[in-house]
Parts: structure tokens; sequence; C-alpha cells
């Protein structure tokens, strides 16, 4: 990456307007190079990407790049739209979102495992395992979860979603948001019984992120804010 | 153009595009998958890093820095390498 100043491309009015998500310090999480962050004086200097272009998200892709730090962004250059990104030109760091952190995170990871949890029950009792199903229901911690979610697993749909439910929450007990994110979308195929689950899941997902991170919506609907997040 | 899944991509074959991706030769579906493997998956993301330290220090490294009794370990190495007789 190099950085530049002043206008890029386009000129600010006419930028993109989208989201970053970046490791600790305004670092970018697979290049490992620092952002330039704003200040007093205004936005971030510009950044180049010498091999690359730069990759932004719109609320509805958050789910898909999630990390410690995330920052509102602007993209300029011809902008163009993918499956779970945008691609610019060039891009510059406008605002730290302050509502989203490390504990943030973890709670992302939390809520992924809460809501395998509710399928994993839900399947349970639908197959006479209602004990099963109470057991789970009555976990308090990740760690409960995990292990008691590992001792309901088995061949059947609802123990087979014990077995998500259980990798969900060992992940997420471990701050592995990501991962455990990831487990729950997939666990979410087999609840649902669709493949198209795994995106139906991560735009709830990318719903509960911008809730939590009090962003605008996302433009297409969710039931995040109706879900169950807690015990 | 469909989304991607962490599972797309396992550790064995992103293990084997990481020179690609440094080098901006992916395209754009794959570098998306690769980036999804590496969202999902720490172990990955610090192989990344040391393989992009590698290149910064050997990249900085020229053939006179190097000590002779090194240059001759390697030059042995890489021959019993093509050999197929690895020490």
């Amino acid at each position: 990456m190099r950085f530049a100043t002043g206008a890029q491309g386009t000129s600010s009015e006419a930028g993109r307007h989208a989201w970053k998500f970046l490791a600790p310090g305004a670092v970018a999480p697979f290049a490992g190079t620092r952002w330039p962050t704003p200040s007093a004086a205004g936005p971030g200097a510009w950044v180049v990407g010498e091999t690359e272009d730069i990759y932004a998200c719109r609320t509805e892709d958050l789910s898909w790049w999630v990390d410690c730090e995330l920052w509102e962004v602007e993209l300029a250059g011809p902008v163009e739209e993918f499956p779970t990104q945008l691609r610019g030109r060039a891009g510059r760091l406008l605002a730290h979102v302050a509502a989203w952190d490390g504990a943030a995170l973890y709670a992302y990871g939390e809520a992924c495992a809460w809501r395998a949890r509710e399928w994993a029950v839900e399947a349970l009792v639908s197959e006479q395992l209602g004990r099963e199903a109470e057991v789970l229901r009555q976990c308090q911690t990740l760690d409960e979860l995990t292990s008691r979610a590992r001792a309901a697993e088995g061949l059947s749909r609802g123990r087979n979603l014990a077995g998500f439910l259980a990798d969900t929450a060992a992940r997420a007990s471990q701050g592995k948001a990501a991962l455990a994110a990831c487990n729950a979308a997939s666990a979410a195929i087999l609840y649902r019984g669709s493949p198209e689950a795994f995106e139906a899941e991560r735009r709830w997902q990318a719903a509960w992120i911008a809730k939590r991170a009090q962003l605008p919506a996302p433009a297409e609907g969710s039931d995040a804010a109706a879900a169950p997040l807690r015990p | 153009m469909s989304t991607f899944r962490p599972t797309d991509l396992r550790c064995k074959e992103a293990v084997e595009i990481i020179t690609d991706y440094l080098e901006g030769k992916l395209s754009f579906e794959d570098r998306t998958r690769f980036e999804q493997h590496l969202v999902n998956c720490p172990g990955c993301v610090e192989y990344l890093r040391q393989i992009r330290q590698t290149i910064g220090a050997v990249g900085r490294l020229t053939e006179e820095q190097i000590p002779a009794v090194v240059k001759e370990e390697l030059i042995d190495a890489f021959r019993h390498w093509r050999t197929g007789h690895i020490k």
C-alpha cells in the first residue's frame, strides 16, 4: 500500500462511504500495514493499493470480514459491488466506530452460540429428546454449553445440530468470533434444510453487528433485533 | 457470482496459493476465497505474516552478505534436493 495526500480520483463528495474491519491499531489484517487514522484536521490519508485495490463492506457484508476494529471509510475511483464486499481504487479512514471493540467482537461470537442453541433445542424436542434439549436450555455459560452440547452430539438432525452448537460455543468461548459465526451459519443450513440458509444467517449476523456497532440497519430486512442473544 | 464459505478452501490449499496471493496473481474470486479462509483461520494468517517477513528479510539479502559456509550449505542442500537425496 502507499499513502497519498489530497484528493484521490473523485472528490470527497462523490466517494462511497462504507465500513472496514481492521485489526487493533488500524492494521490491515492480511496485509499487516497500518492505515493512516483520522485526526482533528480531517480524515486519514488516502491509501492506494500497489498490487491490489481497496476493499470495504456495505452494512450487509459486515459478517464476512469481522475483526476487532471497525472504521467508516470512503472509497474513491470507480467503486464496484460484489456479493460480500465493495472494491475501489483508493480508500481512507473517516471515523472509528467506537461502539465496536474487542468486547463487542466476543459478544458477537456469544450471540451466534446462543442462537445455535435455540436451533439445537428445537430440533431435539422435535425428535422426542426433551431431556437433552432441557439440559442445553439450562446452560448459562459458553463452557457449559460446549460440554453439554458435545455430550448430546450424535447422528440425528437434532444431535448433529448439538455438535454444531458445541463447535460454535467452543469457538465463541475461545474468542474466535469469526469462526463461531461461520459454524453457526453452517448449522443454519442443517436447521433450515436449505443451502441458502448460510447466506441468510450471514445477513442476520451482519444485522447483529450493525445494531451492536450502532450503525444504520442493513438494506435488506433482518430479524436480528427479535432473536435471542442471551440465555 | 455466489458468496464463499471458509470450507471451500482448506489450509493445505491456502498455503499453496500464498505466493500467488502476495504477488497479486490470484483472480478476484480466488483472492476472496483465500481471504475468507484467513478471516476464519488465525493459523494461516500467522503463516502469511511469517512468509511476508521471510520475503522482507531475504529480499534485502545480497549474495555477498551470505557467509561462505552458509552459502556452501545452501548449495549442498539444493544439490541434494534436486537429486532427491535430502540429507
